[in-house]
C-alpha cells in the first residue's frame, strides 16, 4: 500500500504532462468510407506511428484523435479487408486538421506480395506457379504438429501424414513424383536458408519428421514453388517443388503488439480398430470354426492327427482332447461365454495436447523485431505417445546506417518424441493389441499385466508401452544472419549466412519382461546430429525506365555444406530395469560411430525479369550447381528456366470489359534436377574396412565407382490461366504442367564376374502430368458479414518411361512397371467358390481358379491418387469468425494389410469380415471358408482381395472464433481478445475396411513405399479450444 | 552517383566477394568419405596393399565360399551327410532338383568372384606401390594369386563338367575375369572360358605363387607349401598322376607339416601341423551370417540348428572300429556339453542321434579346414597307384591313415582298382563333413548317391547351374551358355 500511492501521484503527473504542452498540439479528425461505395467504415484504425496514438472510427465512419504535435503528421487508416492507406497532413498549433479517406476493398489476389527464390515479388507479376499459405490461416488452424501439414490444400500439392502418431513423418508430393529411389519431398528453404528435412532418429522406432521442429506460430507465411519457372533457380534441387518459409517479423513503425495464447484439446483416432474386431464369443466361434475347417481340409501329413475314417466328434472323442488342443497346440480350449478384453480400449488414451504461446513484435524506425516462445505438450491417442515442443525465436533487424541493415533469424527449439511402438514391431501398442485374441486377459487378478500371451508372438504391448522407453530429443538450432544494403535506391545487397544445427539423441530401452528385451533386457543409444552451413550472397537491381520498362535483375552465389555424424551403441543384459544407460549393459553388441553423409553444394544463379507496359513479362532464370554428390565427370550441373507473362487484362481493350478485372496468360519450360541421389558418396569407388581375418583389420572394394553419375534431370513445361472477374471477387488459376525426368537413380545390375553387385546409375524416365485448379470466390463482402470460399483440384497422373534393362523396380506389392503408372501388382481376386467356399483368382485363362499357381500377377491400378484437392470456407460475422476446410484424393488404391493378418485364423485376432465367411454350400459371399492358418487355401495371398479404394473426403478443420468487442476488451486492457474451438478431422467419408485410408505403414513416404497399411495408427480426431489476446 | 554511393558500393561488393570467396568452391564439393577411402588410394603403401590381402581372405570367410553351403552341400548332397532342415533351397540342392534361380548356387559364384576380385586388384596394383621391394610384392602376389587359384578350383569343380585328361578339355568352364574391377570402365561382359583355360590359370597361379612365397605356410595363410598342396590336388582332379604324387610327397616332408596321430587332434587343436591351410573363422570377424557350418552341424541345444547328421549310408557302409564313423562314449547334455571335442571318436551322440565333431564351436569358432596332411597322404596314394608309383607305397600311405582311425593294414596284396577303391573309400570317411565328397565323385564319374536321391555321370544336376541372373545382365552369354538341363 505504501508503494501504490507514490506510484499513483507520479501516474498522476504523468497525465498532467501532457496538458503542459497543449498549446503545440492540435487535433485531427474526419471521415473513413468504403471507396467504391462511399458508406462509412466504423471501426477502422487511424493511427500516428510516430506518436503512437490513435483511434478507432465510430458508426458514422468518424473518428477525432486530439493532442497531436503541430506540424507535419503521417496518418496511417487501416481496416481489416481494406488495403491500409497513408497520408501526410500538416497539424495546426491549437487547430483542427481534418483528413478523409477512403479506403479500397483489397482483394484475394490484389497486390499480394508473395516470396519466390532469393526475392519477392507482387503476384499479378508472377509467371511461375506459387502458392501461398498466409499467415492469417496458418493462425486459424490451432495446432500443427508439422508446418507441412499447412500444405493441404494446396492445389498441385499433395500432403500426406504417414499416422496419426504425434510426431509422424508427413509426405509431401508437388505435382507428382519426380524420383523413385531419390528423395521424392521438396526442398525447404527456411528465411532464405536451405534446411534438413528429412527424418531423423527411429533406429529401433519411428523416425521424427525433422520438420516438426519448426513451430507454426512462428510462421508469417508458406510458399509452394512449382514448375521450372519458379523452382529452376534453385537447380539441382528444385525437380521435387520448393517450400519457402517465412517466419514472423516486426515491422517498422508497427506498435508494440504482444499476443499470448493458449490453447488445450483432446486427441482421438479417427477409426478405432475396436469398431471392426470380432468381440470374444464372435472370436471364439469364428476361430473354432477354422479349426473344423482345418480337421477337414488337412492333407499336411502328421499335422492334422490320425483322421482317417474319423469324424471330428469321434477323434475328439478317442483322444478325450479338443482338436484345437491335441493337434493344433492352441493354449486352451474356447471358454463357454468367452469374456472381450478390450485390449484397443486400453491401448489407446485420451490424448491431451496443450501449447501456449507469447510473442511480442514491434519497431521503430530503427529496428523491428520479433520474439516469441512456444511450448506445446501433444499427447498422442495411442498410450504412451507424446510430442512435446519448446521454441524460442528471435527475429531482429537494425538499421545501422540509412542504407544499410543487419539482422537475424534464429530459432532454438527442442522436442521430444515418446513414441509408442508403432505398425510392424511385435510390441507395437495398436499392433498387438489387434493381434491378440480378445479373449486374453490384459491384466492378471492382482492388477498387473498379464505379459503371458499363449495364443502367438503378440505382446502385450499395453503393458510393455508403461516399461519399455522409445524417446528421441532433438534440439535443433535454424539461424539466418544477413546484412543488406542499398547503395542506390535501384540496387540492393544481401549477404547471408545460415546455420542448421538438428541434434538427435535416441534413447531406446526394452524391459527384460518385454518380448523385445527378453530375455536380460535390451538398451540402445543413437547419437546423431546434421550439422549443415551456407553463406549466400545476392545482388537485385530493380529500375523502371521511361515509365514502361521494368527491369529486375538478381544474380548470387550460395555456398552450403553439412555433415551428418552418427554415434550408436547398444548393449544386452542390464543388472535391473532400474539400469537404464546402454553403459549398464554387459554385454555390448555393437557400437559404431562414423559419418554418415557429407555434403557439398557451390551454386552461382541469375534471374532476370523484364515487364513492358505492365502486361508482357519476360522471365530467364539459370543456375549453375556444383556438388559433392555428382561423379568427376558430371561435378557442374547447369539448369535454367525461361517463362512469359501476358496480362491481357491490363490491355485498353478489356478495359471495356467491366466484369473481366484480371486476365492472365503465362507460361513456361525449365530444366531442374534432383540431386539427392541418396546412398554415401554413391559416385566413388569405395574401399571399406570391416573385412577381417583372424581378427586382423582387412579392405575390400565394397562399391563401384560411377564417375558418371549425376542428378536426375527433370525437364518441365506449364502454361496457366488467372482469371479475376467482378473486381477479383471471382479468381481462377489454373495451370497444366507436364514434366519428364531423365536418368532417374537406379541400380545397375553387374555380371558377378565384376566382383560386384550392382552400380548405381542414370538410367529411367518417368512422366507426370495434369492440371490443377484454384477457384476463389468472395461469396459475400458485406460490413457485418463476409464469406469467401475457396475450391482447389488436381489432377495428374505419371508413368514410367523406361527402366533399366526394362526390369521393373519391385517393392512389396509395388512396382514400377515400363509403361504404367507407378502400380500395385498382385493377383486379381475373383470371390469364392460358392459349392466349397475356397477363394478364387482370375487364373492365366481368365477363368477364376482356386490355385494361385495358375493365376498372375498384374498390374491392379496406382498407388497415388489421380486427384487431390480441398475446399475451404471462410466467413466473419461481426466477432464470429468460422473457417471450415474439406480436403480429399482419390483414384488410387491401399493395400490394407492389417485386414489381411485379421483374416489369417492362426490364433491372431479376428476382422468382422469373419462373419460373412463362408459356411455351407450355396453361400454366396466374398469370404472365404474358415481354415486355421489359412493353411489349405491360401487365400490371405496377396491379391486384390485386400486392395482397397484409398478415395476418401475429409473434414479436416472447423474453427469457429468469436473476437470480443474491442469496447469491451479495452476497458481491461487488452486491444483484441478472441476465443475459438476447433475440431480437426471430424468426419472421414472413406470405403477402408479397418484403419484410416491416410497412412503409410513404417512411416513410409518414398512414392514405391507407400499405401501399405498395417496396424498404421490412424489419423488423429482431435477437439480444442483456445484463446488469443492481444495486448 | 554520387562519389560516396559509388565508393561505398565497391565496398560492399568487395566485402561480398569476399565473404563467399571464404568459402573455397573446390572445397565445398569435392568431399571424401571419412569411414572409407578411394579404392584406388588402398593401394598408396605396402600396409595398404596388405590390409586388402587380408580382405581378401575374409572373402573367404563369406557363405558361397568357406562360411556356408557349398561345404555342406558337398556332403549332404553325397553320400556322407543328411540335411533335414526346413530351408527350401537346401532340400532342392539334396533332392537335386535345383533351378537356375537357387539363391545359395547363386551365392557360391557371386562370393567367389568377389574374392577373385579382391586377389584382383592385388595382383594389378602392389607391383606400382611407390617403394615397395620385389620381396614385398611376392608375399602379395603370391598369396593373392594362390586365394585366387582356390576360387577358381572351386568355381570350375561346381559349374563346369570335369577335366578329362588328354582330351582338349574345351567344354565350357566359368567365365575368367582376372582384370581388377574397381570402376565400370573394365569389360564384365565375357563369355564362360573352357575347362582347360580355367585350370590352367590354376596352375600358372600356383605355379607363379610358389615362385614368389618363402614361407612354407602359416597355417591360415598361403606359402610354399600350401600352394603345392594345392597344386597337388587340382593335378589329381587332371589325373596328373605322378605329379600329384610327387607335389604332395614334397609337402609332407616339408616342416612343420605331419600326420597327427590322433584323427580327432586337427578339430580339437586348430593350429595343430596336420592344418596345411584352413580359412580362419572368430566370432568377432564373422558376423552377419547365420548360415556358418556349426550352426547346421551342432544339434539345438547346444547352439545350432540341428540340420545336418551323418547319413545312415555313411554309418552303413564303414568298417566296425572305424572313429571317423563310430560315435564317443560321452553323455553331453545341453547344460554339459563337454570339450570342442566330445569324446575320442569323430561323432558324438546327443538327443538320439550322431553328430559330427568336427563342427563344434558355436559361434564362427570353427576354423574351416581347406587342405590337411591327411589328403596329402591319400592325394600321393592315389597319384602313386594310379600313376607310375609303387603299390607298395600307396599301401603305406592309406595304412597310415587306416591305423589312426582305429583300422588295420589294407591287404598287402592290393593293388589296382580295388586299391583305388580304397583310396576313395578313406577319403569318403577322412574328409567327411570338409566338402570333398561330391567333388571326388564328380571326378571320378561315379553315381552320386543323397539322402533324397541318385545322379548319374550325365545327369543335368551333376554341375550348378550358371545363375540365371549372372546370363542375363551379361550380353556375352544367353541361355545357350546355360549348363545343359537348366
Amino acid at each position: 500500500m505504501k508503494r501504490l500511492i507514490p506510484s499513483l501521484v507520479f501516474g498522476f503527473l504523468l497525465l498532467l504532462l501532457p496538458g503542459l504542452s497543449w498549446a503545440q498540439q492540435g487535433t485531427i479528425t474526419g471521415t473513413v468510407t468504403e471507396a467504391e461505395t462511399g458508406d462509412p467504415l466504423p471501426g477502422a484504425t487511424v493511427q500516428i506511428p510516430e506518436e503512437g496514438t490513435g483511434a478507432a472510427t465510430d458508426a458514422e465512419g468518424q473518428y477525432r484523435i486530439t493532442g497531436v504535435p503541430a506540424g507535419e503528421q503521417t496518418i496511417q487508416v487501416s481496416f481489416v479487408g481494406f488495403q491500409a492507406t497513408e497520408r501526410t497532413v500538416n497539424v495546426p498549433a491549437g487547430g483542427t486538421v481534418r483528413a478523409n479517406f477512403e479506403l479500397q476493398r483489397q482483394t484475394a489476389q490484389l497486390d499480394e506480395v508473395v516470396t519466390i527464390g532469393y526475392g519477392e515479388r507482387e503476384r499479378e507479376e508472377l509467371t511461375g506457379s506459387v502458392s501461398s499459405v498466409s499467415a492469417g490461416e496458418i493462425e486459424d488452424v490451432a495446432s500443427v504438429g508439422s508446418p507441412e501439414e499447412l500444405l493441404s490444400g494446396t492445389a498441385g500439392v499433395n500432403v500426406t501424414s504417414t499416422s496419426g502418431l504425434a510426431g509422424q513423418a508427413v509426405s509431401v508430393s508437388v505435382r507428382g513424383v519426380s524420383s523413385l529411389n531419390g528423395n521424392s519431398q521438396p526442398l525447404y528453404v527456411v528465411d532464405g536458408t536451405p534446411i534438413t528435412s528429412a527424418a531423423t532418429g527411429g533406429g529401433f522406432g519411428q523416425a521424427t519428421n525433422a520438420l516438426s521442429t519448426i513451430s507454426s506460430q512462428n510462421i508469417q507465411s508458406i510458399e509452394v514453388l512449382k514448375g521450372a519457372a519458379a523452382t529452376a533457380i534453385y537447380g539441382s534441387r528444385a525437380a521435387n517443388g520448393v517450400v519457402l518459409i517465412e517466419t514472423k517479423k516486426g515491422s517498422a513503425g508497427e506498435r508494440r503488439s504482444v499476443t499470448a495464447s493458449y490453447q488445450l484439446g483432446a486427441v482421438t483416432s479417427t477409426s478405432d480398430f475396436d469398431d471392426v474386431l470380432l468381440d470374444g464369443q464372435e472370436w471364439s466361434n469364428a476361430h473354432q470354426d477354422a479349426t473344423r475347417g482345418f480337421f477337414n481340409t488337412c492333407n499336411i501329413p502328421g499335422a492334422c492327427g490320425p483322421t482317417t475314417g474319423l469324424s471330428l466328434e469321434e477323434f475328439e472323442g478317442a483322444i478325450g482332447a479338443p482338436y484345437e488342443v491335441a493337434v493344433l497346440n492352441t493354449p486352451s480350449a474356447y471358454p463357454e461365454d468367452a469374456e472381450t478384453f478390450p485390449w484397443l480400449d486400453e491401448a489407446q488414451q485420451r490424448g491431451v495436447t496443450q501449447q501456449a504461446n507469447v510473442s511480442v513484435s514491434g519497431g521503430d524506425e530503427d529496428t523491428e523485431y520479433f520474439i516469441s516462445g512456444t511450448f506445446s505438450r501433444d499427447e498422442g491417442f495411442v498410450r504412451n505417445n507424446q510430442f512435446n515442443r519448446f521454441t524460442g525465436r528471435i527475429n531482429v533487424t537494425q538499421e545501422a546506417t540509412d542504407w544499410l541493415d543487419v539482422g537475424t533469424n534464429t530459432s532454438v527449439t527442442r522436442t521430444e518424441n515418446f513414441q509408442a511402438s508403432s505398425d510392424n514391431n511385435v510390441s507395437g501398442v495398436l499392433t498387438s493389441a489387434a493381434l491378440i485374441p480378445p479373449i486374453v486377459p490384459i491384466r492378471n487378478d492382482d492388477g498387473s499385466f498379464n505379459f503371458n500371451n499363449p495364443w502367438n508372438i503378440a505382446a502385450n504391448s499395453i503393458g510393455e508401452s508403461e516399461v519399455n522407453n522409445k524417446n528421441i530429443r532433438n534440439w535443433r538450432i535454424l539461424s539466418t544472419t544477413f546484412v543488406e544494403a542499398q547503395p542506390l535506391e535501384s540496387l540492393t545487397l544481401r549477404a547471408e549466412g545460415g546455420v542448421d544445427a538438428l541434434i538427435v539423441d535416441d534413447f531406446t530401452r526394452y524391459d527384460r519382461r518385454t518380448t523385445d528385451g527378453a530375455p536380460t533386457g535390451f538398451g540402445s543409444q543413437i547419437y546423431e546430429d546434421e550439422r549443415r552451413f551456407s553463406v549466400r550472397g545476392t545482388a537485385t537491381y530493380s529500375r523502371t525506365f521511361a515509365n514502361r520498362h521494368d527491369v529486375n535483375i538478381v544474380g548470387g552465389a550460395s555456398f552450403e555444406d553439412s555433415r551428418r555424424n552418427q554415434v550408436f551403441a547398444e548393449a544386452q543384459n542390464f543388472p535391473s530395469a532400474a539400469f537404464r544407460n546402454v553403459d549398464s549393459g554387459s554385454s555390448p553388441l555393437t557400437t559404431a560411430a562414423n559419418v554418415v553423409r557429407k555434403d557439398g553444394l557451390a551454386s552461382f544463379f541469375t534471374r532476370a525479369t523484364y515487364t513492358l507496359d505492365g502486361k508482357y513479362t519476360l522471365e530467364g532464370s539459370y543456375r549453375r550447381d556444383g556438388s559433392s554428390r555428382f561423379g568427376d565427370e558430371n561435378q557442374w550441373g547447369n539448369f535454367g528456366s525461361a517463362s512469359f507473362a501476358y496480362r491481357i487484362g491490363q490491355e485498353n481493350f478489356m478495359q471495356q470489359v467491366g466484369w473481366v478485372s484480371n486476365l492472365k496468360l503465362r507460361g513456361s519450360i525449365g530444366w531442374v534436377g534432383n540431386r539427392d541421389i541418396g546412398g554415401f558418396f554413391p559416385q566413388f569407388g569405395l574401399a571399406s574396412a570391416g573385412a577381417n581375418y583372424n581378427e586382423v583389420p582387412g579392405v575390400t572394394a565394397a562399391q563401384l565407382a560411377n564417375p558418371g553419375l549425376k542428378w536426375e534431370s527433370t525437364r518441365s513445361i506449364e502454361a496457366g490461366l488467372d482469371l479475376g472477374l467482378v473486381n477479383d471477387r471471382i479468381f481462377l488459376s489454373s495451370t497444366y504442367f507436364r514434366s519428364r525426368t531423365n536418368d532417374l537413380i537406379t541400380d545397375r545390375q553387374l555380371p558377378f564376374n565384376s566382383g560386384f553387385g550392382s552400380v548405381t546409375q542414370n538410367r529411367g524416365e518417368l512422366l507426370n502430368e495434369g492440371i490443377e485448379a484454384q477457384l476463389e470466390t468472395q461469396n459475400l463482402v458485406g460490413e457485418d458479414f463476409q464469406w469467401s470460399t475457396t475450391f482447389t483440384v488436381t489432377w495428374k497422373q505419371n508413368e514410367v518411361q523406361e527402366l533399366p534393362g526394362g526390369e521393373p523396380i519391385l517393392s512389396g506389392q509395388q512396382r514400377a512397371i515400363e509403361g504404367e503408372e507407378l502400380s500395385w501388382f498382385m493377383l486379381e481376386y475373383a470371390g469364392v467358390n460358392p459349392d466349397n467356399g475356397r477363394p478364387l483368382w482370375i487364373g492365366t485363362d481368365g477363368e477364376p481358379t482356386s490355385s494361385p499357381s495358375d493365376a498372375a500377377e498384374s498390374v491392379q491400378g496406382g498407388i497415388l491418387p489421380n486427384w487431390t484437392g480441398g475446399f475451404s470456407t471462410t466467413a466473419n460475422y461481426k466477432g464470429f469468425d468460422l473457417r471450415a476446410r474439406l480436403t480429399f484424393e482419390d483414384g488410387h488404391s491401399i493395400y490394407n494389410d492389417t485386414r489381411r493378418f485379421l483374416m489369417l485364423y492362426a490364433n491372431f485376432g479376428l476382422h468382422e469380415n469373419a462373419l460373412d465367411r463362408w459356411q455351407e454350400p450355396g453361400d454366396q459371399t466374398d469370404v472365404p471358408r474358415a481354415v486355421f492358418g489359412d493353411a489349405a487355401d491360401n487365400s490371405t495371398r496377396e491379391s486384390t482381395r485386400f486392395l482397397e479404394d484409398g478415395g476418401y473426403l475429409r473434414l479436416q478443420n472447423v474453427t469457429l472464433g468469436y473476437t470480443l468487442p474491442e469496447s469491451l476488451t479495452r476497458q481491461i486492457g487488452v486491444n483484441s481478445l478472441r476465443i475459438y474451438f476447433q475440431g480437426s478431422n471430424l468426419l472421414t467419408l472413406d470405403d477402408t475396411s479397418i484403419g484410416d485410408p491416410e497412412g503409410s505403414t513404417g512411416g513410409a513416404i518414398s512414392p514405391l513405399d507407400r499405401g501399405v497399411l498395417f496396424f498404421t495408427p490412424p489419423q488423429a480426431r482431435s477437439f480444442t479450444g483456445g484463446i488469443e489476446l492481444q495486448l | 552517383m554520387s562519389y560516396s554511393t559509388t565508393l561505398r558500393s565497391l565496398f560492399l561488393a568487395l566485402a561480398a566477394v569476399g565473404l563467399l570467396g571464404l568459402t573455397a568452391c573446390d572445397q565445398t564439393i569435392d568431399k571424401n568419405p571419412e569411414q572409407s577411402l578411394p579404392i584406388d588410394q588402398v593401394f598408396q603403401d605396402v600396409s595398404g596393399a596388405q590390409s586388402a590381402l587380408t580382405g581378401a581372405y575374409s572373402g573367404l570367410q563369406a557363405n558361397g565360399v568357406y562360411g556356408g553351403f557349398p561345404v555342406m552341400a558337398a556332403d549332404f548332397t553325397a553320400d556322407v551327410a543328411n540335411f533335414s532342415g526346413s530351408f527350401t533351397t537346401w532340400q532342392q540342392a539334396a533332392a537335386f532338383n535345383i533351378s537356375s534361380t537357387h539363391g545359395p548356387t547363386a551365392n557360391i559364384w557371386a562370393d567367389h568372384y568377389d574374392v577373385i576380385n579382391r586377389t584382383n586388384l592385388i595382383v594389378d596394383n602392389a607391383p606400382g606401390i611407390e617403394g615397395i621391394s620385389q620381396g614385398q610384392v611376392d608375399n602379395l602376389v603370391g598369396q593373392a594369386k594362390f586365394i585366387r587359384a582356390l576360387s577358381y578350383f572351386n568355381l570350375v569343380r561346381w559349374f563346369a563338367q570335369p577335366y578329362e585328361p588328354g582330351a582338349s578339355n574345351d567344354q565350357p568352364g566359368v567365365i575368367l575375369q582376372t582384370e581388377g574391377v574397381a570402376s565400370t570402365e573394365p569389360e564384365f561382359d565375357k563369355p564362360r572360358a573352357s575347362v582347360g583355360e580355367i585350370y590352367q590359370q590354376i596352375r600358372n597361379d600356383l605355379e607363379d605363387a610358389l615362385s614368389r612365397l618363402e614361407v612354407e605356410g602359416e597355417r591360415i595363410r598361403a606359402g610354399r607349401a600350401v600352394a603345392n598342396a594345392l597344386l597337388a590336388k587340382v593335378s589329381l582332379y587332371q589325373g596328373r598322376w605322378d605329379e600329384a604324387a610327387a607335389r604332395a610327397d614334397t609337402v609332407i616332408s616339408r616342416d612343420p607339416f605331419t600326420l597327427s596321430d590322433d584323427p580327432t587332434a586337427p578339430y580339437a587343436n586348430e593350429s595343430n601341423p596336420e592344418i596345411i591351410f584352413s580359412v580362419s573363422f572368430s566370432s568377432i570377424d564373422n558376423s552377419g551370417t547365420n548360415d556358418f557350418m556349426s550352426s547346421f552341424y551342432l544339434p539345438g541345444d547346444l547352439g545350432g540348428r540341428g540340420d545336418i547328421n551323418p547319413l545312415s549310408q555313411f554309418l552303413n557302409d564303414a568298417e566296425a572300429n572305424d572313429i571317423r564313423a563310430s560315435a564317443s562314449n560321452v553323455t553331453v547334455s545341453g547344460t554339459n556339453p563337454g570339450p570342442e571335442v566330445k569324446g575320442d571318436s569323430l561323432l558324438y551322440p546327443f538327443d538320439g542321434n550322431l553328430w559330427t565333431n568336427k563342427w563344434t564351436l558355436p559361434g564362427f569358432g570353427d576354423d574351416a579346414p581347406v587342405l590337411r596332411v591327411a589328403e596329402m597322404y591319400l592325394i600321393r596314394a592315389e597319384g602313386l597307384a594310379r600313376g607310375s608309383g609303387s603299390a607298395a607305397d600307396a599301401r603305406a600311405d592309406v595304412n597310415a591313415i587306416r591305423n589312426r582311425a582305429g583300422l588295420s593294414d589294407v591287404s598287402s596284396s592290393l593293388s589296382g582298382q580295388a586299391l583305388i577303391d580304397e583310396i576313395i573309400r578313406q577319403r569318403r570317411y577322412e574328409l567327411a563333413f570338409e566338402g570333398d565328397r561330391r567333388h571326388d565323385l564328380q571326378r571320378l564319374e561315379r553315381p552320386i548317391t543323397s539322402s533324397s536321391g541318385t545322379i548319374q555321370p550325365g545327369d543335368a544336376q551333376r554341375i550348378l547351374p550358371i545363375p540365371a541372373r549372372a546370363i542375363e545382365v551379361n550380353d556375352a552369354l544367353d541361355q545357350s551358355s546355360q549348363n545343359p538341363g537348366y
